[in-house]
């Protein structure tokens, strides 16, 4: 495929090379020259001198041409029109914009671009994600016994866990603890004396339903 | 051309983006034909191409803000404005305002300068009226050379 992308910032640089690793055709359109010069030298001659919203630099990066234009640029109205421009002057087939600011990704969808990645909501999910499953991972289901699985716990630093014996704990009925990895790489069977640091990770059987209880008592120390 | 301090047929709630010279010139013929005028810009400064009667009184009700943004342009009372005038400097943020103001909160009149001829046709047969420097210049001056 023929992809433009519009601006070479970090996303634009990194999208680009996803692109030409993936076998695409690409051009890669960019209003300051030091950074064209740079892209330049590290993937080969791909950048386009100039602003995505000039119709005679979006046809010099071959915008009749392509399959695809992905708006990349730090600014929302840049992006907007940029993909506009693309698909109602140039026909492009697909247009993709991020959007920096999230009451803009409703106008986007409404004005005909046909994706856009809204990064405010993807940050957000992603701290969401990272808080949610705080350390917990499954690894597989205890085969015969329904509900059961053995997880993954990974001891954050400022765990209120952390200089705890295991009996001092109170995990959760039905949940054993069968494997501790210390920080050094050392993996032994915890006993009820064994001492939790931070760094730690345990591998354990639980239930679905203590999974969240379990999470919470090796999250961090916030509500002791 | 412009008619000033002709009482309007029916009096309309203005919103401009933009205090720019041309944008105060059309904010103050609006407000002198008796429509009820905000006008948005990111800097206070901008304000002071205002006559001083004209925001005391409250004819012209300057808001401080950015027009791309729903929280702005709320301040400004968008959602009972009649008509949306896109003024910045800048082609590709009067275009973002105008669709806001067009798609989000059903604004009946939509005007947008875009002085890009390229960018200008993309949003005329969709309900903004897009108006230029480029398109109208070349109107005045092929007309005045046809003359």
């Amino acid at each position: 495929m023929h992809i433009v992308v519009i601006g070479a910032g970090r996303i634009g640089v990194a999208v680009a090379r996803w692109l030409l690793s993936a076998g695409h055709e690409i051009a890669v359109v960019e209003t300051d020259h030091e950074r064209c010069t740079q892209l330049d030298d590290a993937v080969g001659s791909v950048s386009v001198h100039g602003s995505g919203t000039d119709v005679a630099v979006l046809a010099r990066a071959g915008a009749n041409r392509a399959d695809v234009v992905i708006a990349t640029t730090s600014a929302d109205d840049v992006n907007l029109v940029t993909c506009q421009l693309a698909k109602h002057h140039f026909g492009a087939a697909r247009t993709m914009s991020l959007v920096h600011n999230s009451e803009h990704t409703e106008l986007f969808g409404m004005a005909g671009i046909d994706s856009s990645v809204d990064m405010t909501e993807l940050a957000l999910a992603k701290v969401q994600e990272g808080l949610s499953s705080q350390g917990l991972v499954h690894l597989m289901p205890v085969s015969g016994r329904d509900g059961e699985s053995i997880v993954n716990i990974k001891i954050p630093a400022d765990s209120a866990a952390r200089e705890r014996r295991v009996r001092e704990l109170s995990l959760p009925s039905g949940t054993t603890l069968s494997l501790i990895i210390t920080r050094s790489g050392g993996a032994s069977i915890p006993t009820d004396d064994t001492i939790i640091k931070g760094g730690d990770e345990l591998i354990a059987v639980t239930s679905v339903e203590h999974e969240d209880e379990l999470r919470d008592i090796f999250s961090w120390g916030a509500d002791e | 051309m412009l008619q000033a301090r002709q009482p309007a047929a029916s009096s309309r709630r203005i919103v401009i983006m933009g205090c720019g010279g041309v944008a105060a010139a059309i904010a103050i013929t609006l407000s002198d034909q008796g429509h009820i005028v905000s006008i948005l810009d990111r800097h206070r400064e901008s304000f002071d191409r205002l006559p001083s009667g004209k925001t005391q009184a409250g004819e012209i009700v300057p808001v401080v803000g950015d027009g791309t943004l729903q929280q702005s342009l709320l301040k400004a009372s968008i959602q009972d404005a009649d008509v949306f005038i896109a003024l910045s400097e800048t082609d590709t943020r009067n275009a973002l305002a105008a669709q806001v103001a067009n798609r989000i909160f059903h604004v009946p009149v939509v005007v947008s300068r875009i002085d890009d001829l390229a960018i200008q046709a993309i949003y005329n047969d969709q309900g903004i009226v897009a108006i230029g420097v480029a398109a109208l210049m070349t109107e005045l001056a092929v007309d005045a050379a046809n003359k």
